[in-house]
């Protein structure tokens, strides 16, 4: 009865998610098995990975993912580092900026983007005005886009959570580093480094996960030739009405997504920051 | 010279956050110049300026049905994310059930895959049971990420009161549920506020759940931009991007709140110390 009680508080909560997430989450994988009739098949799987349009959108969403991570966590790091340890005029109002992209939402990005990066945007008008260029550079369209508006967000993210750690640290340690004739350089990667390390694998983590599944924007800004799998997910279901293809497609996203997963908690652990 | 010596090394760094933050500013100015523009071609900046979009967005697009739907499903998911998350995080904290940790991980999973990945399998699910369409389903989808963020967001607010005073009070002879409702919320109120705003906002900016399981004659706020700026057909830039300032303001008054709010933290939390 005892044991019981310690639970109750528990059951709403871990009943939802069982129906609202590990449920869908199974009925995905059995459509995934099935074919239109019902009968069980490998086949969705076989026709993914035979299908080269269709398996080019793993490298196309991993890609995007780990360039996102990789870009954000740097410029997280770097302007964590100049924000925390330099002299800033007006830093309230630019740590305000730097936060704001991550409350901005995908339209308000995705729009301002539009203006600043489009043919006739803001920068494009600069370089034809320095007479850099006669024809503006491509940007919208194209995955590079894509790139530049997730790690804006992302970064946004990564300095959040490293300056956080930053501001935590005691500033002695370095203090003492610098006068026993230490450079900034092996202060850095002696000191800062070892200390933020959990704070980057957690940023990079993220910041790849939410780089990994990306919908909205690269729908709209992105390439339409080189779809993500996300894209091709949702093409699949709503407008080829092949429902148990689609499923087929997000089982492999979760399935990639967990192997990278279990990848970087691998190198964490075989690495001496462990 | 040894001062310059130094100076030299900050620029790339300053360079750095230059750039980042001028590109966000040139993105948020360029929305809200645009959304008063009324001719703007091949300049700068817009030849003349008119307030006309913000009148003429509530005619071109459903804004307010949209808002309305926003606001019923995320109060809805507010409401049930707190009274079953407050119920889970309060659990996890003072029961510390066994497998507490594995269930703390576990809750990660729905905030980090791909929302797409389980909601392509939930939205075949509703159109299985036929509650794909109407708000109903959109509420239950949004529980899916922002459920597990309330507890989360609640756990540390819960871990921050005193046990003993709870013990305190059911020493003093109050029952089981006076001290729940006489000592507990009230030392968690700030902390249901904070995390209520928060699962309000990532229901408000969730988009593609609302996008597979709603019907788009009946959209939420995110649908009805969403098909500004990406639908087929042309729209004015200046109403696209007054729409898009109309989408931003509820977000920005309920974050100047939440600033607010961490301002005063200090004074409530002082308490548990």
């Amino acid at each position: 009865m005892k044991a019981v009680s310690r639970y109750i508080g528990l059951l709403p909560l871990l009943g939802l998610l069982v129906a609202l997430f590990i449920y869908p989450l199974l009925y995905g994988v059995l459509l995934s098995l099935t074919n239109e009739g019902g009968g069980f098949t490998f086949q969705n799987y076989s026709k993914f990975f035979g299908n080269p349009s269709y398996s080019e959108t793993i490298l196309v969403s991993l890609s995007l993912g780990l360039t996102v991570a990789f870009l954000s966590t740097a410029l997280g790091i770097i302007i964590a580092i100049a924000m925390t340890s330099f002299k800033v005029k007006v830093k309230g109002f630019v740590e305000r900026l730097i936060l704001l992209p991550m409350t901005m939402g995908t339209l308000m990005g995705i729009q301002g983007t539009i203006g600043v990066l489009g043919d006739t945007g803001w920068f494009n008008r600069f370089l034809r005005d320095l007479g850099l260029r006669e024809e503006p550079i491509q940007f919208l369209y194209t995955n590079l886009a894509v790139i530049i508006l997730l790690s804006i967000g992302a970064t946004s993210f990564a300095y959040l959570m490293l300056s956080g750690i930053l501001k935590g640290m005691d500033p002695n340690i370095k203090v003492a580093a610098l006068s026993l004739g230490a450079n900034p350089w092996r202060v850095f990667w002696t000191i800062t480094f070892p200390l933020i390390i959990p704070g980057i694998i957690t940023v990079f983590i993220f910041n790849f996960v939410g780089a990994f599944g990306v919908y909205t924007t690269a729908l709209v800004l992105g390439n339409p030739a080189r779809p993500t799998m996300a894209i091709l997910a949702y093409d699949l279901a709503f407008k080829m009405n092949d429902w148990n293809m689609s499923c087929a497609v997000s089982m492999v996203m979760v399935l990639v997504e967990t192997a990278i997963l279990m990848i970087l908690f691998y190198i964490i652990k075989r690495s001496r920051f462990a | 010279m040894h001062r310059k010596y130094v100076d030299i090394k900050k620029i790339p760094f300053g360079i750095v956050v230059c750039v980042f933050c001028t590109y966000i500013i040139l993105a948020l100015s360029y929305v809200v110049i645009g959304s008063f523009s009324k001719q703007w071609f091949t300049t700068y900046f817009p030849a003349k300026y008119t307030f006309e979009w913000y009148c003429r967005v509530f005619k071109m697009y459903d804004v307010l049905g949209g808002l309305k739907n926003s606001f019923i499903i995320g109060l809805a998911v507010v409401g049930i994310s707190l009274s079953v998350g407050f119920a889970g995080a309060y659990t996890i904290v003072r029961k510390r059930p066994p497998g507490t940790s594995v269930l703390r991980a576990f809750l990660m999973f729905p905030i980090a895959l791909p929302v797409i990945a389980y909601g392509i399998p939930l939205a075949a699910l509703f159109y299985r049971f036929r509650i794909a369409g109407n708000l109903f389903a959109a509420i239950l989808a949004h529980l899916i990420p922002c459920l597990p963020y309330a507890v989360l967001l609640l756990i540390p607010f819960i871990e921050q009161i005193p046990e003993e005073l709870e013990v305190a009070s059911l020493i003093l002879g109050e029952s089981k549920l006076r001290t729940f409702l006489k000592v507990v919320i009230p030392l968690t109120k700030r902390g249901l506020l904070a995390a209520g705003i928060n699962v309000f906002l990532r229901s408000y900016s969730e988009f593609v759940l609302s996008y597979l399981v709603l019907a788009p004659e009946n959209p939420t706020l995110q649908m009805v931009v969403f098909s500004a700026i990406a639908g087929p057909g042309y729209r004015p830039m200046g109403s696209v991007n007054a729409l898009v300032v109309v989408l931003m303001i509820p977000t920005f008054a309920l974050l100047t709140l939440t600033l607010m709010l961490v301002k005063t933290e200090g004074l409530s939390m002082g308490i548990g110390q």
